[in-house]
């Protein structure tokens, strides 16, 4: 007897559509060259302005 | 329609107990009706319209949400309440309510409710195919397992039946779930039944029958609740390596793929330090990042740093636009022998990557301080553009894998409740 594929499940379909979400992401963040941890976006003139560097490794 | 506003015709008795009125709205497939007041079973003739007295039930014990008589919608389909049994499992101190539903067209359908969970049986009319009831069970594309089996007795009852409910004393009763749904196998001495369970939520009762009351609030978990988003632990599993694989297999690709590229290379020397220790700056030759978005490493090396230290401040400066982003480098090499065994701390290099730089040229403007018992006086910077950036791969595993290892400890927690039931 034909049993219906737990993948088919609407929360699993939810978790399968964030996931490829973040592998998305992850593409994106390639080719935008863009870091998610300590991005390091800070300028110059933001150093100059708070006195002393908050840029991060 | 209203089933109660005439559609079914009601036949009026009076307990041959105690003389309160007891209704039949079933009519022919009523068999016996127990009165609600003093717990007096009857046998009902539907041929002669007699009813003749049976036993005598030890009474309520515990109180109705619905009454006899109730109409309410469920499944789109409007039922009248006819019957309710309290049950209790043979062996065991606890009990449940069963309501008894009736449609004129749709037939009977039943609601039990335990510790505030109620499940909505109907017959079913084609049954499942048992291999050994002990074990797992598929019937309509769903997996069934075997949640409990159990005698049950009947402890107080109220309305009409289509059986005298005295027959259903010691049935025995198999139960198997796949949540929401919930097959029960009910056989007594002289029938074999299955019914099909589907959960239904408090609210939705309160709902369908138009109460302003709710119902008992729910404790523990239902045999046949769903759990809100809940996932399969198997496919969590699989779901889970397959996007960890796939996320590994995506940064190889794109690291061997579209690879990073030194696009700077410069060796500095410093000449001289000023009064507080600090050189003069130093500016390097232009380099040029031409993607449209960067991402740029800057890597500093200083091989003379042993047991001192160096530290280099600067811009990466556009050369068009003048917009700068400033950095610190801080390097330290110390080592050492103590108590027989040799130490070593830092490195002689530090980096720093930078993110989404706009294509265009660039140049650095440093400024280089060191230990002043050991002056640095050269050191290598390198730029490489478009860099693999691991921490991105590890941040999105980690996002990605979070939701599964929430889900995971819920589930488990949810079936472990409903177990323990």
């Amino acid at each position: 007897m034909e049993t219906r594929s737990p993948f088919a499940r609407g929360p699993v379909r939810i978790f399968i559509g964030v996931l490829v979400m973040a592998w998305f992401s992850l593409i994106g963040a390639h080719i935008y060259g863009f870091r998610f941890f300590k991005p390091n976006l800070e300028r110059a003139e933001d150093r100059q302005a708070y006195g002393a560097t908050y840029t991060h490794k | 329609m209203d089933l109660t506003n005439g559609s079914i015709a009601i036949e009026a008795f009076a307990c041959l107990k105690c003389q309160a009125r007891l209704e039949v709205r079933t009519q022919a497939l009523c068999r016996s009706v127990v009165c609600a007041q003093c717990q007096a079973a009857h046998l009902y003739d539907a041929g002669s319209g007699k009813l003749s007295y049976k036993r005598k039930y030890r009474g309520a014990i515990a109180k109705r949400y619905l009454e006899i008589g109730d109409e309410g919608v469920l499944f789109r389909r409007r039922y009248v309440v006819v019957g309710w049994i309290a049950k209790k499992e043979s062996s065991a101190s606890y009990y449940w309510n069963e309501y008894y539903l009736f449609n004129p067209v749709h037939g009977f359908a039943q609601l039990s409710v335990y510790e505030g969970h109620w499940t909505f049986h109907e017959q079913l009319r084609v049954y499942p195919r048992e291999t050994n009831i002990n074990q797992t069970l598929i019937f309509q594309r769903n997996v069934y397992e075997p949640f409990n089996h159990y005698a049950c007795t009947v402890l107080a009852a109220a309305g009409e039946f289509t059986h005298d409910i005295h027959d259903q004393q010691e049935a025995k009763v198999r139960e198997l779930i796949s949540p929401p749904y919930m097959l029960t196998r009910e056989q007594s001495a002289d029938e074999l039944a299955w019914y099909l369970g589907t959960y239904v939520e408090p609210e939705e009762i309160r709902l369908a029958f138009n109460k302003t009351e709710k119902p008992a609030k729910r404790t523990g978990v239902g045999a046949c609740q769903p759990m809100k988003l809940a996932i399969d632990k198997k496919v969590l599993t699989t779901v889970s390596i397959v996007f960890a694989v796939l996320l590994l297999l995506t940064m190889l690709v794109l690291r061997f793929a579209d690879a990073p590229r030194t696009v700077f290379e410069q060796q500095f020397d410093i000449h001289g330090a000023g009064p507080t220790g600090v050189s003069t700056a130093l500016e390097s030759q232009s380099f040029a990042l031409d993607r449209f978005r960067n991402s740029v490493e800057l890597f500093a090396r200083a091989e003379a740093v042993d047991n001192s230290w160096f530290e280099l401040s600067g811009a990466l400066i556009n050369n068009a636009t003048g917009e700068a982003r400033s950095f610190v480098l801080n390097i330290e090499y110390y080592h050492g022998y103590e108590g027989g065994e040799s130490w070593s701390e830092g490195k002689r290099n530090d980096g720093i990557v930078f993110s989404a730089l706009p294509a265009g040229d660039y140049h650095l403007e440093l400024y280089g301080v060191s230990d002043p018992g050991r002056p640095v006086r050269t050191f290598l910077v390198q730029v490489e553009q478009n860099v693999t950036l691991w921490s991105n791969f590890f941040v999105v595993l980690l996002l990605g894998l979070a939701f599964p290892l929430i889900t995971w400890w819920r589930v488990s927690r949810f079936e472990t409740a409903r177990w323990g039931e």
